[in-house]
């Protein structure tokens, strides 16, 4: 260890107990080459430049989140580095640590690379810390980047603890790094066969219908995790999953609804005015010559209401009637017409079948 | 050639240099004689004035100081950063920024002077850069115009991007293949009482073919393909604040939409007309103009201001760059700053094809007027008026005001059902109706939506909301609702040009993809259940009128299953 803890005071024993009980803790002032405090001041009375004090800092709101975010970890890393190792900027940077995205499961062939900078840049910032070290230590395999991957895992190593189940794993791929050159990579490989059986097993579930399998699958495709990235495919699979939930719900549906008629009763559908087609006035929101908030986030404003998360029809219905009351004026006014024509180009039914070959 | 030499220049230029640190250091280069006389033995195929110009710089033995990016020494390539740094030396006027640069730059990006920085990055880029064209081809014709060089070896990719904003589906990116534009159209938006619609909306309109298909025909009523190009303002709030927008604090931006949403919204929404005249181009000006869109689309941010620099004036200034015909154009030469003077004289110009919109009703059937549907609506509610025996509405606001199960119930009456049975114009005219419902209702959620944003305020709430959740629902709320609430208002951008398909781009997705899961969804509903305050005004009225859009679609399920079930549904 390079450091020398010499404090006293109220926060001594609170600290170096802290510090000897956490092994990560101790390996980042190795790793922020912190050697020497003598005599450090309690948090109240460092004033940082803004005019606060270092307590006050670790009050705000944005470190005390659950996983405070990387701007705040890497500003307590500055502060433990100007200042001290104080317990709570370690447990600020340890808990920024914790990050789902810096988690190893989180790697992929498809965004090895991206992970691999952005880790790079953590453990700059940060510093060596379990999560982050073995996170970019499989990004760096998925990368193929055997130096890297050994590097990564020999940190790892220095910073987990001791008692680490994995690590006796770890050291053993090591070894066998050093004798035949060609070991470390497997983490890769072999995080994928799981991912690949993982994703064999939700693919059986999908197949027998089950909608929440089908939206996991569309998550295995939307990140390539055991499955060949899709976006495309992974998109249909989020709409079967919501088909098939709202079938399930359907029969339940039907009986709320008869429920529902009387709380529309009384509703002024255009308050205040006398014309709907004027409703909407000067700064109506969805004005076409503005691009705006409305449109673009009503798919999140439309989950709002419990029951449009529960509706009675298939979303591939509700996009099929959007799609022909947008054709369907024209072409019932005006069959001639461009819009008449184009909906009978692209097979939009503007009329039921039996009803438009009349 | 000229540009592989140049290249090629470049790198000896960098390889004659002192290497330079890698992170954030500053170091003199100075260009060795061995540099000067590969300068030499290379120049003589060079364009003159460029050859001239640089050989200038080996007299003055110039030394340049290059400083790294932090974290981005990598991305920049040597050769481009040193000629980067001689150029913003600035000693040679040939080699400097000019007033047509920077007319053109605030074209294409919507920066204004000084312009020399942008300049040397530019031409730098146009000399190493050997996709440069592709990327960035506004400025590729500029130095091409300036310098004589030429270089018709560069092969672009057959696609170029577009994100679209779509009505459902936020963003999208559509790949077009210029080849597939049959035609570009100046598309006019009739004049609404509106005051951000006072003076009607100019945009443009590709024309694009089915894949595999090139007659008119096919091509003209391929409508759900073609794409708006427009100038429009950015509303960065939950509405629109009149006097931001008058004031110009609002940014614009090239957007591009599906032709249909357009439609909807002007046609549909707003009942305005849409007229769509064709510009005359040639074959390759039509190509060069899309790519050179496209190029605008990735890279314009400027300010909107409603009276100066407007959807008009901008396309104006958009074309002028792109379309030589249109710079020299007497009658077309002022800026008009309206757009439906703009379109007026246009339309009577000799770039136009103004014959087409000579009679509206034939320019309706070929695809260049488009009516709004108002009086669609019309005549199909008077249709349905006198064949409905109990018909309590007079017109469409009364109409669209009768409880959504009461019009079912109205449908459902047995003489009413049985001329249904029997008529499918009748039966296309209450269709017609029921589909207004909806599009009405949900255009009116939306509005009450953003109205419910505004005043629930989560994103200033957002520490006591936390209070309140789980860490599960905390997550889904901020990755469902908070972040895209924070997300939204960005246009996708790239400062470098028009991306190419390695670049893979990202699409910022209003929502992310796994915010439509069906887990997800349930526990945004359970969040917001839990920190919703049910008494508000605002959150009835938002439930309700959720509650009619739902009828009014079960309506519109039910008409379309009429046939097959010989009556209605009893419930929606």
């Amino acid at each position: 260890m390079r450091f020398n803890v010499k404090a006293h005071g109220r926060n001594f024993f609170h600290r170096v107990a802290f510090l000897f009980c956490s092994f990560q803790y101790a390996l980042i002032l190795n790793i922020l080459s912190i050697s020497a405090y003598a005599d450090t001041p309690s948090l109240q009375d460092i004033s940082l430049q803004s005019g606060i004090s270092l307590s006050d800092w670790i009050a705000l709101p944005s470190a005390k989140e659950n996983i405070p975010s990387f701007d705040t970890a890497k500003q307590a890393a500055i502060y433990i580095r100007n200042y001290g190792p104080y317990r709570e900027l370690l447990d600020i940077v340890y808990r920024a640590t914790q990050n789902p995205d810096y988690e190893k499961s989180t790697v992929n062939e498809y965004n090895a690379k991206d992970k691999l900078a952005e880790l790079a840049v953590a453990r700059r910032a940060l510093g060596d810390w379990p999560n982050l070290t073995m996170g970019y230590a499989y990004a760096a395999a998925y990368s193929g980047d055997t130096k890297k991957t050994t590097e990564a895992l020999k940190q790892w190593l220095v910073v987990v603890s001791p008692n680490h189940p994995q690590r006796n794993q770890i050291v053993a791929l090591l070894v066998r790094q050093e004798r035949d050159g060609v070991a470390v990579l497997e983490i890769a490989t072999a995080a994928t066969a799981m991912k690949k059986a993982h994703a064999a097993n939700v693919l059986v579930q999908v197949q027998a219908g089950n909608p929440d399998a089908m939206d996991e699958y569309a998550a295995l495709l939307e990140s390539g995790d055991g499955v060949a990235k899709n976006p495309t495919e992974a998109q249909s699979w989020r709409l079967k999953a919501r088909d098939a939930h709202q079938q399930q719900v359907q029969q339940q549906q039907q009986d709320q609804l008869a429920a529902k008629q009387s709380r529309i009763e009384n509703f002024e559908f255009f308050p205040g005015t006398t014309s709907a087609l004027s409703m909407l006035n000067d700064s109506d929101p969805l004005s076409s010559t503005f691009v705006g908030l409305p449109f673009a986030l009503l798919g999140v404003i439309v989950t709002f209401p419990t029951e449009i998360l529960l509706l009675p029809f298939k979303t591939s219905d509700l996009n099929a009637i959007k799609n022909e009351a947008a054709y369907g004026p024209a072409s019932w006014a005006k069959p001639d017409s461009m819009i008449a024509k184009a909906a009978r180009q692209q097979n939009i039914r503007v009329l039921p079948v039996d009803l438009a070959a009349q | 050639m000229s540009r592989i030499f140049i290249a090629l220049l470049g790198f000896f230029l960098a390889g004659c240099v002192v290497t330079p640190p890698q992170h954030d250091e500053t170091s003199s280069l100075a260009i060795s004689s061995a540099g000067w006389q590969v300068l030499h033995s290379h120049l003589e195929n060079a364009p003159l004035l460029a050859r001239q110009s640089l050989l200038n710089l080996e007299r003055d033995r110039v030394q340049v100081s290059v400083e790294a990016e932090s974290g981005n020494a990598e991305k920049v390539p040597d050769a481009q950063r040193v000629l980067f740094e001689i150029l913003m030396l600035g000693r040679n006027p040939i080699l400097s920024s000019d007033t047509t640069f920077e007319s053109v730059q605030t074209i294409v990006t919507g920066d204004s002077p000084p312009a020399q920085k942008t300049f040397a990055a530019a031409l730098a880029a146009y000399l190493i850069q050997p996709d440069f064209a592709c990327r960035q081809p506004i400025y590729t014709r500029y130095f091409r115009q300036r310098y004589g060089v030429t270089d018709a070896d560069e092969v672009c990719e057959e696609d170029v991007p577009f994100a679209v904003k779509t009505h459902y589906d936020g963003v999208k990116i559509i790949w077009v293949n210029p080849m597939r534009v049959k035609s570009i159209h100046l598309l006019f938006a009739a004049n609404s009482d509106r005051i951000a619609s006072r003076f009607g909306h100019v945009a443009l309109r590709l024309v694009i073919c089915p894949q595999g298909k090139s007659m008119a025909a096919d091509c003209d009523a391929n409508l759900s393909e073609h794409l708006v190009l427009g100038f429009m303002a950015n509303i960065d709030d939950l509405s629109l604040d009149t006097f931001k927008a008058l004031q110009g604090k609002y940014k614009a931006y090239l957007f591009a939409s599906p032709f249909m949403d357009t439609y909807r919204g002007y046609a549909i929404d707003e009942f305005r007309d849409i007229y769509s005249l064709p510009l005359r181009l040639t074959d390759v000006q039509r190509e060069l103009m899309v790519r050179e869109l496209a190029d605008i689309h990735w890279r314009y941010t400027g300010e909107y201001h409603f009276f100066t620099r407007n959807c008009a004036t901008l396309m104006q200034d958009a074309l002028r760059s792109t379309w030589p015909e249109l710079a020299a154009s007497k009658a077309m030469g002022s800026t008009f700053l309206r757009p439906d003077s703009w379109f007026e004289a246009f339309k009577f110009s000799e770039l136009a094809e103004g014959n087409k919109l000579s009679d509206l009703e034939a320019a309706e059937r070929d695809g260049f007027y488009f009516s709004n549907t108002k009086i669609f609506y019309e005549q199909a509610l008077n249709f349905v008026r006198n064949k409905m025996p109990s018909s309590a509405f007079k017109d469409l606001v009364s109409y669209l005001e009768i409880d959504p199960v009461d019009r079912r119930k109205m449908i459902n009456e047995p003489v009413y059902a049985s001329a249904l049975k029997g008529d499918s114009h009748l039966f296309g005219a209450q269709l017609l109706l029921e589909e207004y419902a909806v599009l009405r209702s949900e255009r009116q959620m939306a509005i009450d939506g953003a109205k419910y944003f505004l005043q629930q305020d989560f994103l200033s709430r957002k520490d006591e909301i936390r209070a309140q959740l789980d860490d599960e629902h905390v997550a889904v709320f901020e990755k469902c609702l908070l972040a895209p609430l924070q997300q939204r208002y960005n246009p996708l951008r790239n400062a470098s040009g028009i991306p190419g398909k390695a670049d893979n781009i990202e699409i910022s997705q209003i929502q992310s993809a796994s915010c439509q899961s069906i887990k997800n969804e349930k526990q945004l509903r359970e969040a917001i259940e839990k920190i919703n305050d049910k008494n508000s005004e605002q959150w009835q009225r938002f439930n309700k009128i959720a509650q009619y859009w739902i009828d009014s679609v079960g309506n519109v399920m039910a008409l379309k299953n009429f046939r097959s079930q010989g009556q209605l549904s009893k419930t929606p």
